[in-house]
């Protein structure tokens, strides 16, 4: 179990050091310096060995955990070390965590900017996180791009929101790891037709068809934050899970990181489901050659492994507009941006009156003038 | 007058010869050999053909019989109307134009038949099929004979008078259809542009929501992820359909058999 030291210092100017996901290495604002996280964590090794040392008991544990039919919950380390602090929004209740050279002016959330500082205590620490691969000028310029050829946008929407308040959260995330069995039975038809003088003469042949088969899964992601909508966090998937790390104070400079408030067995239906959807669909993928294939009965059982605790990169950006609460969020790691945008209805009308105008103006000439 | 000794030499045959009712009537155009229609009625339409004619060079006749297949060894009742037509010398002019409305009780099959340049010109197809649906089908199926018979000669008078004026009746000039195409060419017009303005529309509103939850975990398969452990196809039978293949005739005119005959027929 990690026990102290969160506060990454530069070792040539003791200033405290921030990961730059540009150059993939922890910089110092104060003299410029850089290192890598190897570097850094060599310095540090005996704690950070002891950290590793931590996760992989952690996962070792997990692995262990033999499946019967309840996801194996991952035996975190606490988290409350010096140096860490945490804020809360009295606002939406999120409860944010950050090393003490990282100061949260707002929620990334609500938005709300009188949040509160505090002690961290009662946090699991996580099992693993994908750095920061993307900078906030490659997040501002993302969610630029995400507001172009929207002709129904309200002009002043994009005008009136701080696209530069937009911050760099790690959310928490339950990966599920486990498999499906699968029996599946079809009623399948294969159909051809013939001429035969003034009739078309169509012989079907009927099937029963048999499918059995296992599927595995690894790593489903499920957004572990009550805050963060389900929405916004499965359209930025897929995460690379090559560049899933060992969990690691030393990503966190610079960036805020959300303490998960819904447990694994809260998130476990949306992974059940997914397996169920994704096995099913499996099956009848290998179901070929027929015309109409309709299931008829279905066992679908899940196998349910372990689930690890992991910190995923999410550049965010909370807005309001009319009274009604947006939220963009950018996968940190492949650049992938989601968020609901607002309607002009005034420019929606607008549109439908010219194309339909027009159209009909078109099909006059062509049906009565010509 | 040959054709008036030959007329009475055929309805003397069929009269003997066949079962033809009591009240039959005969008369230069209507032939009512089932007996539909009372003296005077017969002798209205016979009135009203006889005027068809003089008007417009084309023979507006009426055959009525109780079964077809009687005469002539007519294995069809279009057989039976071109048989009638010819053995009657039926048509005015050289080219023997007419129209023929020919009903068998029987089955109550009818046929409309036309004959000669004038005939065939001014009953086209789709005329024929007009001529029947818009004018007697609907009193022949109430068994409301003169009726019908009148509405007939009302259709023939209209058809005629449209030929005469250069403009025969067809696809392209029926003052209905082309009511209907004009309200269908409005509903065009004003439906199409809205429902497309709207989909476009709406596509576009769909394009302002990104965020979708996912249903599926596919991208999180890994490689040789799936093993199939049963694969059984079991052919279980084998069930066959018929459709009748509707042929639609495009475009007007008429089509007129080798004997220089068109005919439109059905049930009433």
């Amino acid at each position: 179990m990690a026990d102290q030291i969160t506060n990454y210092k530069c070792p040539a100017c003791t200033g405290p050091l921030h990961f730059s996901g540009a150059s993939g290495k922890l910089e110092c604002d104060y003299c410029g310096s850089s290192y890598s996280v190897e570097e850094i964590e060599a310095l540090y090794e005996k704690k950070d060995e002891q950290a590793a040392q931590a996760a992989a008991e952690a996962e070792q544990k997990a692995a262990q955990q033999p499946d019967e039919g309840e996801w194996a919950q991952p035996e975190g380390a606490d988290w409350a070390e010096p140096g860490m602090k945490s804020y809360s929004c009295p606002s939406c209740g999120a409860e944010l965590i950050c090393d003490e050279t990282t100061a949260a002016t707002s929620c990334p959330y609500c938005g709300n900017t009188t949040i509160v500082p505090g002690q961290l205590s009662g946090a699991r620490k996580p099992d693993y996180i994908i750095p920061f691969k993307l900078s906030k000028e490659d997040a501002v310029a993302a969610l630029k791009n995400h507001y172009k050829k929207k002709p129904l946008l309200p002009k002043v929407f994009s005008a009136q929101n701080h696209i530069e308040k937009i911050q760099g959260v790690y959310v928490p995330f339950w990966l599920f790891n486990g498999s499906a069995d699968a029996d599946i039975r079809y009623k399948c038809t294969r159909s051809m037709t013939h001429r035969e003088g003034d009739y078309d003469v169509t012989d079907t042949q009927h099937f029963m068809v048999y499918r059995a088969g296992t599927v595995e899964f690894e790593k489903i992601p499920v957004d572990a934050s009550s805050k963060m909508p389900d929405e916004n966090m499965d359209s930025i998937e897929p995460f690379d899970y090559k560049e899933l790390k060992a969990f690691s104070n030393a990503y966190l400079p610079g960036f805020l990181a959300d303490k998960y408030d819904v447990s694994v067995d809260d998130c476990a239906p949306r992974a059940d489901e997914r397996c169920k959807a994704s096995c099913e669909g499996a099956m009848r993928s290998s179901v070929t050659g027929y015309s109409t294939c309709v299931p008829e009965e279905e066992h679908v059982r899940i196998r349910r492994g372990k689930v690890q605790y992991t910190m995923l990169p999410v550049w965010m950006l909370h807005t309001k507009w009319k009274g009604k609460d947006y939220l963009f969020s950018m996968n940190g790691q492949t650049g992938k941006l989601t968020g609901d945008l607002p309607v002009s209805w005034g420019r929606f009308w607008a549109y439908f009156a010219g194309i339909a105008g027009g159209l009909a103006a078109v099909l006059a000439v062509l049906l009565f003038a010509l | 007058m040959k054709k008036q000794i030959l007329c009475l030499l055929a309805a003397l045959m069929l009269l003997l010869g066949l079962s033809v009712s009591a009240s039959a009537y005969e008369s230069a155009h209507v032939f009512d050999y089932a007996g539909l229609l009372t003296d005077s009625e017969a002798g209205a339409l016979e009135a009203r053909c006889q005027d068809a004619e003089d008007t417009y060079g084309c023979g507006v006749y009426i055959v009525t019989v109780n079964d077809y297949s009687l005469y002539y060894d007519a294995g069809s009742i279009e057989n039976f109307s071109e048989g009638f037509f010819l053995d009657f010398e039926l048509g005015a002019g050289e080219d023997q134009n007419g129209i023929l409305l020919a009903l068998s009780m029987a089955e109550r099959d009818y046929d409309l038949c036309a004959h000669g340049m004038i005939g065939n010109r001014s009953f086209t197809d789709y005329g024929k099929g007009v001529l029947a649906e818009r004018y007697f089908l609907s009193e022949f199926g109430s068994d409301n004979w003169y009726a019908g018979f009148d509405r007939y000669v009302d259709g023939c008078m209209e058809f005629l008078q449209m030929d005469a004026q250069d403009e025969p009746f067809d696809q392209n000039t029926d003052p209905e259809r082309l009511e209907d195409i004009g309200v269908l060419k409005w509903i065009v017009v004003i439906v199409v542009p809205l429902l497309t303005a709207l989909v476009v529309c709406l596509v576009m509103k769909g394009n302002m929501k990104t965020a979708r939850k996912q249903t599926h975990a596919d991208a999180y398969i890994p490689q040789n992820g799936v093993r199939m452990l049963r694969q059984d196809d079991v052919y279980l039978t084998t069930t066959q359909t018929r459709v009748k293949i509707e042929t639609q005739k495009s475009g007007g005119g008429t089509s007129v058999n080798s004997g220089g005959f068109s005919h439109s027929s059905g049930k009433f």
